[in-house]
């Protein structure tokens, strides 16, 4: 019986002009967003391309080389992007520099090695962006305000708003006409009924938008952007499933809406506005939290903490710095070299410094990501963003991977330089570490998808329980619905 | 004219008394408000930062010239910023100002050309500026986005079933057998309409104003009310436009759900589709079409070179052109005249004095003239690419009224591109007050040696941030004015041509 309703409703929201409509809408923003992305995909995969071929993969180096010279970390342009694209300035690679200090001259100051340069030489992780780039999207402000045309734009935005109108008037307009009460009549359970047209609405849901999803699948692979057999899983079966659940549940909201009203408009009615608050209006509540909370956040500069750690080490270290003046670059007497190798170890403090302060401008980021999950388009659009690897998540998980990479690198120097019996071991000073020479290893950028999953889980778990409530309220409310 | 006067009030009567009618006076308060406050908000703590900011800066060359390192007046020149002040009505209508820099620096030989944010301002490696590039991530909502977009709902909402409901319901012929015209159906249904949804919108900008007037009681002027209502008149022609889509939608079918269908549809893509496409596609092709500054920087390179050999030849022709080529002068007398004054015997005092200044003038015209230069490559660089795509963008937006109307919106609060521009100007035009104070300034000995004592600050022209008259804005909107105008005059007619042809039985 469910499927004999589930086909009547099908072959009737076919004929409506709200599915020829919708068609039409979808394919353009498809067609729109591809091509865009196509675009600027192919810039980004260039930059990252000349990047790796310009690497020599067997470059060999001494430690001191590879620990005081920069290193840079480029971050791979995910192909998924097209699900959730990423605003382009949040792309940069990452420049970081393992050396903590450098013997530096400056001015009358050379005869003091521990002026460390403010440069960007330490083990922390400095933004810097490939300068003539990134000047050209300074001017992003001053173009008329919009969202981003991808995938979670669609369905988030588009796809909520057509599951309501095509479910609005599922009960009310049966009532209306009359015909609802000629269908109860033939024990035809209410439960199937719902159901059936939940399944009804669902079905065309489906073949518009996954008609539209297989087009820009085809586009994208077509150009070469994307291959099946990579991200085959993510994108022919988490995406949709995703998507799914997305739509059943303003499907049910629109079902639950419908047998509550008696008249189809006022349901349309509430129903849009529900959709205004919370698809349009609840995503600018966390732009309001940052920009308020966000102005009573300070966050020390690199400098300061540079300067705050270099005070505490040097207080520590005050009665041997004369010594270590004297006997510079002297490792033959024992307690230079104890003091030295105690300094800069202290002084390998900065880059956690550093990394706790990055970690606020991180945490504060996810505060406001949290406020912005009151609006389910912004949870899709987020567990989107994992999936894809992309966005604020996709970047974060960059972030971890290079200062993992950092962090192994720096125990691996540490360890060659100690199997050296001829290096004095005091790293970070010229002539203080081994003479051996490495392979210096390279870090390629490898977003995993066992990651993606659980990054997506919680914004996965909540969206389900979400359509699972919405669901037995709507079920709640038909069963006690008066037919009449 | 009875007639259109019984079928408005009739109208009026039929929406005011309907659930829908309830649930948008209860709903567009608390909208509007929310809106407003973050909006009102943001002001606040962006207006907080303005006056911070003045602080830091006259508080830094303050330290710098008592500690004596800037005890030289050309120096405090230097580093002169000039800040652009938020506007109070950007708590309605962000625009593009919270996006863009506050930070302008102008002095006698630096032409304005940007505003800077903060974070370029002190470099890349503030880690606290790294949060702007992820707060792009985030929507941001002012009442005028509201606006935009659940006008035209509300709107379609209420219209949609004018005509077409009205045949379904049959009272269509009644009203057409009454020999009332076609147009007196369709000016007294769109006058009943609008006096309908006139007053959840005139409660949304009653709301607004007594919350700003509370709220920054000092900062509302008659200038400000005046552009208030300015902004209610923008958005009730932008309404207008919207019911007469809506008897459009509904004068082109016989059924009414079809009607609202079409109407929505028609709302969906001019409020929600439109902007974002064109938007999001400009920006896409904007970053790709225009090139990297790269030449320009080699140009103003080249034109900076050019400055140091004609300094190097005709202000300090040392026989050590390896010195710094910008420091005024090699000879040992007028160098101790400058830094070390106390050593210099007094009788030569009087004839190395003049050599100094003489110097010093040519150098400094020397400068003025080379940043001309400076400023005309960067000029011809903004106007050919990034100007040109932005001004192609808001062409774009505005072909729909969604994007016409949130342009005029912001034109008449000053947060609009065109408003960051004119700040622009206004602060090269201050360029040319601080240039005759530096050149009257140059004739002094105060400009290059502390030993007249050290310089004050409060001598320096002060900028004055004088805001665009009401007159103006409205000059620069007189395009946009016309195009709303002008689509209200075309719905109108398109709808008058449907319901004239339309088959009422």
């Amino acid at each position: 019986m469910i499927l004999r309703i589930a086909i009547k409703e099908i072959r009737e929201h076919l004929l409506t002009l709200m599915f020829s409509i919708s068609m039409v809408f979808i394919v353009m923003l498809v067609v729109v967003g591809t091509m865009a992305y196509i675009q600027g995909n192919k810039e980004k995969l260039k930059v990252y391309q000349d990047y790796i071929k310009s690497r020599n993969p067997h470059l060999r180096g001494t430690i001191e080389s590879t620990a005081m010279s920069p290193n840079f970390f480029y971050k791979r342009p995910s192909p998924r992007e097209f699900c959730a694209v990423e605003d382009v300035s949040i792309w940069r690679p990452l420049i970081s520099q393992l050396g903590s200090s450098t013997i530096i001259g400056e001015g009358i100051e050379c005869a003091l090695p521990w002026a460390i340069d403010y440069y960007g030489r330490g083990s922390w992780l400095i933004w810097e962006g490939l300068n003539n780039l990134f000047t050209r999207y300074e001017w992003d402000g001053s173009l008329p305000k919009a969202l981003r045309i991808d995938w979670a734009f669609i369905v988030g935005v588009l796809g909520s708003l057509i599951a309501m109108l095509f479910t609005y008037d599922a009960i009310s307009g049966e009532k209306e006409k009359g015909t609802l009460r000629l269908l109860l009549s033939n024990q035809i359970s209410r439960s199937s009924i719902l159901i059936g047209k939940f399944l009804g609405s669902i079905a065309t849901l489906s073949i518009a938008f996954g008609f539209g999803w297989l087009i820009s699948i085809i586009i994208l692979s077509s150009f070469g952007i994307i291959s099946l057999k990579r991200d085959g899983f993510t994108l022919l079966f988490m995406v949709p499933l995703l998507s799914l659940l997305f739509l059943s549940l303003f499907s049910f909201l629109g079902l639950l809406l419908s047998s509550i009203f008696r008249s189809s408009s006022s349901a349309l009615l509430t129903l849009l506005t529900i959709w205004v608050v919370f698809i349009v209006l609840m995503p600018g509540i966390s732009s309001f939290y940052l920009r308020i909370v966000e102005g009573n956040f300070r966050y020390e500069d690199v400098f300061t903490v540079l300067a705050r750690v270099k005070k505490e080490v040097d207080m520590k270290y005050k009665d041997g710095m004369d010594r270590i003046k004297e006997k510079m670059n002297d490792f033959s007497d024992k307690e230079v070299v104890s003091l030295l190798r105690g300094y800069m170890g202290d002084m390998e403090r900065i880059s956690s410094e550093v990394d706790k302060e990055f970690d606020k401008v991180l945490f504060m980021v996810e505060r406001g990501r949290r406020w912005a999950r009151l609006s389910p388009a912004m949870l899709y659009r987020y567990s989107l963003e994992a999936l894809a690897g992309t966005g604020f998540p996709g970047h974060k998980e960059f972030i971890m991977q290079v200062r993992r990479f950092s962090r192994d690198l720096l125990s691996y120097l540490k360890k060659v330089d100690m199997e050296d019996p001829n290096s004095p071991h005091i790293f970070w000073v010229r002539g203080g570490m081994s003479e051996r020479e490495i392979e210096i290893p390279l870090f390629t950028h490898d977003p995993k998808l066992s990651w993606a999953i659980r990054e997506s889980m919680w914004d996965n778990v909540t969206l389900l329980v979400l359509g699972i409530l919405i669901f037995l309220l709507s079920y709640l409310a038909f069963m006690r619905a008066d037919v009449r | 004219m009875r007639a259109i006067y019984r079928i408005v009030s009739k109208e009026f009567l039929a929406h005011i008394l309907t659930f829908k009618f309830a649930l948008m006076l209860l709903i567009c308060p608390s909208l509007i408000y929310m809106s407003i406050y973050m909006g009102a908000m943001k002001y606040k703590g962006r207006l907080k930062d303005y006056y911070a900011n003045q602080e830091r800066i006259m508080r830094w060359i303050e330290d710098s010239v008592r500690t004596g390192s800037w005890a030289v007046e050309s120096n405090v020149l230097a580093n002169w910023w000039v800040l652009r002040k938020p506007h109070l009505l950007s708590s309605l209508v962000e625009g593009c100002e919270v996006d863009l820099g506050d930070f302008i620096r102008v002095n006698h030989k630096h032409v304005p050309y940007k505003a800077f944010r903060e974070a370029e301002m002190l470099g890349g490696y503030r880690i606290g500026s790294q949060r702007g590039i992820f707060t792009k991530d985030f929507q941001s909502f002012d009442l005028a986005l509201m606006l935009q977009i659940i006008i035209g709902l509300f709107a379609v909402l209420f219209v949609h079933d004018s005509i077409s409901g009205e045949k379904e319901a049959g009272t269509l012929k009644l009203l057409a057998s009454q020999g009332i015209s076609r147009g007196a159906i369709l000016i007294g249904k769109y006058l009943g309409a609008m006096a309908v949804l006139l007053i959840p919108l005139s409660i949304a900008f009653l709301e607004g104003s007594l919350f700003l007037y509370f709220e920054f009681g000092e900062g509302i002027g008659l200038d400000e009310i005046l552009r208030i209502s300015l902004l209610y008149a923008v958005s009730i022609l932008y309404l207008s436009i919207f019911v007469l889509i809506g008897i459009l939608s509904s004068g082109m079918t016989a059924r009414s759900s079809t009607s609202l269908i079409l109407g929505l549809s028609i709302w969906i893509f001019v409020a929600i589709i439109w902007p974002n496409v064109v938007g999001f596609a400009v920006k896409e092709l904007y970053n790709r079409l225009v090139p990297p500054d790269k030449p320009v920087t080699d140009k103003i390179n080249l034109i900076r070179e050019e400055y140091n050999n004609e300094i190097r030849s005709r202000v300090n022709p040392s026989p050590h052109p390896e010195q710094i080529p910008l420091s005024l002068t090699w000879n040992p007398e007028e160098v101790m005249c400058i830094f070390y004054h106390d050593l210099l015997p007094p009788e030569r005092i009087p004839e190395i004095l003049p050599q100094v200044q003489e110097r010093a003038r040519l150098a400094e015209m020397i400068g003025m003239r080379h940043s001309e230069r400076i400023w005309n490559v960067r000029k011809d660089f903004l106007e050919r690419y990034p100007y040109r795509y932005i001004r192609l963008a808001w062409f774009l937006a505005r072909a729909f009224p969604s994007g016409a109307y949130y342009e005029l919106m912001s034109i008449l609060s000053e947060t609009d591109w065109g408003s960051y521009l004119r700040s622009l100007d206004r602060a090269r035009e201050y360029r040319k007050t601080l240039q005759e104070w530096a050149t009257n300034s140059i004739r002094t000995m105060r400009w290059f040696t502390n030993m007249f004592g050290y310089p004050d600050i409060s001598k320096v022209p002060r900028f004055e941030g004088k805001d665009e008259s009401i007159g103006e804005g409205l000059l620069r909107a007189r395009w946009d004015i016309l195009l709303i105008l002008l689509m209200n005059i075309l719905c109108f007619i398109e709808a008058y041509i449907k319901i004239a042809s339309y088959d009422v039985r």
